[in-house]
């Protein structure tokens, strides 16, 4: 028999639910409301989520659709489990919203396979490390900032600089020379962006490997808090039981705790640092916990994280700092520089950037440029004061060479051949470091500064 | 706060920065006044000088002149700090770096040829705080050691103002024509009556008139150097100044709202009480 409850209230997504006394469902249980639209006269249901439980066998649960249309009294119907995810080989290539159902138009799913959205970490004597280079062939990535095979790794930046084209850049290269299967979450970004990802791996045929997750701006905050981990639970099938490596991409992590910070508000808790929710680290540090690798495969993960007003000291951004292998910062000032990628060479690091991990070549380079272009970064002033010609040798020989690494630092990306009219490069990790090892030596002092801009390897530079 | 302290440090930075470009400024207006009377006063003298060598050496130095050996002497300036007064001849002298005599005057101008590669250069000071007419003597010494080559170019900034040094490239000894040019002159030329005296002479006051407008040209170059740098120092200040401030604001207004909001919803919880 199942468990029916009477809506006692509607206050926008929040739904207060009132259950028989000895039948109140758990914390996080998912509940069902069928009821026919009184406007246009649609059969509709909505999916909601329990978050807390008051006196009187009241449960306050959070819609992942729009209440629009409900009314006290209603029946709502305890599904009796958490929300659930279809999971499986069949997923491959489709595209679900946060309570999985399919949004693609296509065929109904034929297996039945579902795991929980909300799930627990793995194990701590099952989890795996490895220390691997994952080669994204962006040059100032590979360089500067490692990422690492089964491991974390953040792009951080203000809006508009160029998070999303990254990621974006990084599937495509991932199609073309890495393989194998990845999952995509969009948490609170555009819907425009998602429908542009869908084309662009159905246009380079990776689509078929790929699950596509969506809960975007639009969307409810249960829907965009849910999302995130609906994705990870399709990445978590592909680990656990078809033992595969699994890309697991997020755009955009900071949608997720914001949609945490708006419930929390509707909830009444009191607020904490920023207005952020006080359950801001539980919150984070549970989801952050579960993308890990185990015996079984790895699950490498590749994150935005929008950072708001620019600002990284902001709550949402430091806390996603902290659970990240590798962090990629992108910055506005290298954006009003026009380089692309704006990554920031002195904010960007890499846990793996390591001599014993990465070999002391890659280690030495890597070490020298961020060196040069500290020095460079601390000229700046005296610089704008005194002008380039005033420095002495030593330092006028440094800048050059800084501007000349920041320049080549830039590169055509794929995804943007249509804004930038220049072909994409892949640059292998050999070529990057020979090309920045060159630099550094002054093989190229002789060339101005300007050829070094959108480049793929350092030959290109030659040729020009 | 890391922020607000790291820009604190910049301003800091900036300050003492801009205080010495002030000072320098300061001396730059003092000493240009007395560089330009100084200059002034050998440009009358060194018209003189022009007309007796050529009076005497006329023959001697066309024939001198179209055989010799080439030499260049190029004048930078002696210190640093005084913008693109150097760099603007480099082009100059990079079109005469193939020439195997060049004397360099001025300290900043050796940085220059090393730079260039010319390597068979004479370097000699330039003209420390004030222009000497001893500094001359051991440019004199390789004219003499050379038998007075006659085919020199003079690589310099001609100074046409305070806001205005033009590079050029001149003959050390002048022409006839630009010394005589309009002038009903007699030519007493007697090559047995040429003396040695006059032509040492010449050459000393040729190569100290050089020294003195390079240095009223760098002593001018400096003060608007300065000039520009003070500028931008204060620019860069206030610059910061306001980062500084807008993000003392934003942590004000950040901690207030939270305060105000944290009791607003304990207030509401109270109520409901």
């Amino acid at each position: 028999m199942s468990n029916i409850g009477k809506i006692v209230q509607v206050i926008g997504p929040i739904i207060d639910v009132k259950f028989h006394p000895e039948r109140i469902p758990d914390i996080r249980s998912a509940l069902k409301i069928y009821f026919k639209d009184i406007k246009t006269g649609e059969n509709k249901e909505i999916v909601a989520e329990i978050a807390i439980q008051s006196e009187g066998g009241i449960v306050k649960a959070v819609s992942l659709q729009p209440t629009d249309g409900l009314a006290r009294g209603m029946d709502v119907v305890d599904t009796g489990k958490p929300l659930q995810m279809p999971v499986g080989r069949e997923t491959l290539g489709r595209m679900f919203n946060a309570w999985g159902e399919l949004i693609d138009g296509g065929e109904p799913l034929q297996g039945g396979q579902t795991y929980d959205v909300r799930r627990d970490t793995p194990k701590f004597e099952d989890l795996s490390f490895r220390e691997e280079i994952y080669e994204t062939g962006i040059k100032a990535i590979d360089l500067l900032c490692p990422y690492m095979k089964g491991g974390k790794t953040g792009l951080f930046g203000g809006a508009g600089v160029g998070k999303t084209v990254i990621i974006m850049e990084m599937i495509h290269n991932m199609a073309k020379h890495h393989g194998g299967i990845s999952v995509f979450g969009g948490v609170g970004e555009r819907t425009r962006e998602g429908n542009d990802l869908w084309l662009e791996m159905k246009h380079s045929g990776v689509l078929e490997k790929t699950v596509l997750v969506f809960g975007q701006m639009g969307d409810l905050p249960g829907s965009r808090l849910i999302v995130g981990q609906s994705a990870l639970a399709q990445a978590e099938y592909f680990r656990d039981e078809a033992n595969q490596d699994v890309l697991f991409f997020i755009d955009n992590i900071f949608r997720f705790v914001q949609a945490g910070s708006e419930i929390s508000t509707l909830l009444g808790r009191i607020p904490s640092a920023v207005g952020y929710q006080p359950t801001l680290d539980i919150e984070m540090g549970r989801f952050q916990e579960r993308i890990t690798s185990t015996k079984n495969g790895y699950i490498t993960s590749i994150q935005a994280v929008y950072v708001p007003a620019d600002d990284f000291t902001d709550p949402a951004a430091a806390i996603t700092f902290s659970h990240l292998d590798s962090v990629t910062v992108l910055s506005r000032k290298v954006v009003e520089m026009g380089i692309y990628p704006a990554i920031d060479p002195l904010s960007s690091s890499s846990r793996i950037l390591a001599p014993d991990i990465v070999g002391e070549e890659h280690y030495n380079v890597a070490q020298s440029v961020k060196k040069t272009l500290q020095r460079y970064n601390e000229l700046q002033d005296i610089i704008a004061i005194l002008g380039v010609s005033e420095l002495p040798e030593e330092d006028r020989v440094l800048v050059n060479r800084a501007r000349k690494i920041r320049n080549f630092l830039s590169q055509p990306f794929h995804v943007s051949e249509q804004f930038t009219g220049l072909p994409g490069k892949f640059v292998t990790m050999p070529d990057t470091i020979e090309g920045f090892k060159l630099i550094l030596e002054g093989k190229y002092d002789h060339v101005p500064e300007q050829n070094f801009m959108m480049k793929g390897s350092i030959a290109e530079v030659e040729d020009k | 706060m890391g922020d607000i302290l790291q820009l604190k440090q910049r301003l800091h930075n900036i300050h003492a920065v801009h205080e010495i470009t002030d000072a320098m400024q300061i001396i730059a207006t003092i000493m240009i006044g007395q560089a330009q009377r100084f200059l002034d006063y050998r440009k009358k003298l060194q018209s003189y000088y022009d007309r007796i060598y050529l009076s005497r050496e006329i023959e001697r130095a066309q024939l001198r002149k179209d055989t010799g050996e080439e030499w260049v002497i190029v004048f930078f300036s002696e210190k640093g700090f005084c913008g693109n007064f150097n760099p603007q001849l480099l082009p100059l002298l990079n079109q005469h770096k193939h020439v195997k005599n060049i004397i360099v005057i001025g300290n900043r101008g050796k940085v220059y040829a090393e730079r260039l590669g010319i390597r068979q250069a004479h370097f000699f000071p330039g003209a420390k705080r004030n222009p000497s007419e001893d500094l001359t003597e051991a440019a004199l010494n390789i004219f003499k050691e050379n038998g007075f080559p006659h085919n020199v170019k003079v690589i310099f900034n001609k100074y046409n103002n305070m806001f205005q040094q033009v590079p050029r490239v001149v003959d050390f000894f002048p022409k006839q024509d630009d010394i005589f040019s309009g002038r009903d002159t007699l030519m007493d030329i007697d090559e047995e009556a040429l003396s040695e005296t006059i032509l040492e002479n010449y050459v000393k006051a040729r190569i100290f008139f050089f020294i003195s407008e390079t240095f009223t040209g760098e002593v001018a170059s400096k003060l608007l150097m300065m000039q520009n740098a003070t500028d931008s120092a204060e620019k860069l200040k206030h610059e910061i100044s306001r980062e500084v401030s807008k993000e003392r604001q934003s942590r004000i207004t950040q901690e207030l709202s939270e305060v105000i909001s944290a009791y607003k919803v304990l207030q509401s919880q109270n109520e409901r009480r």
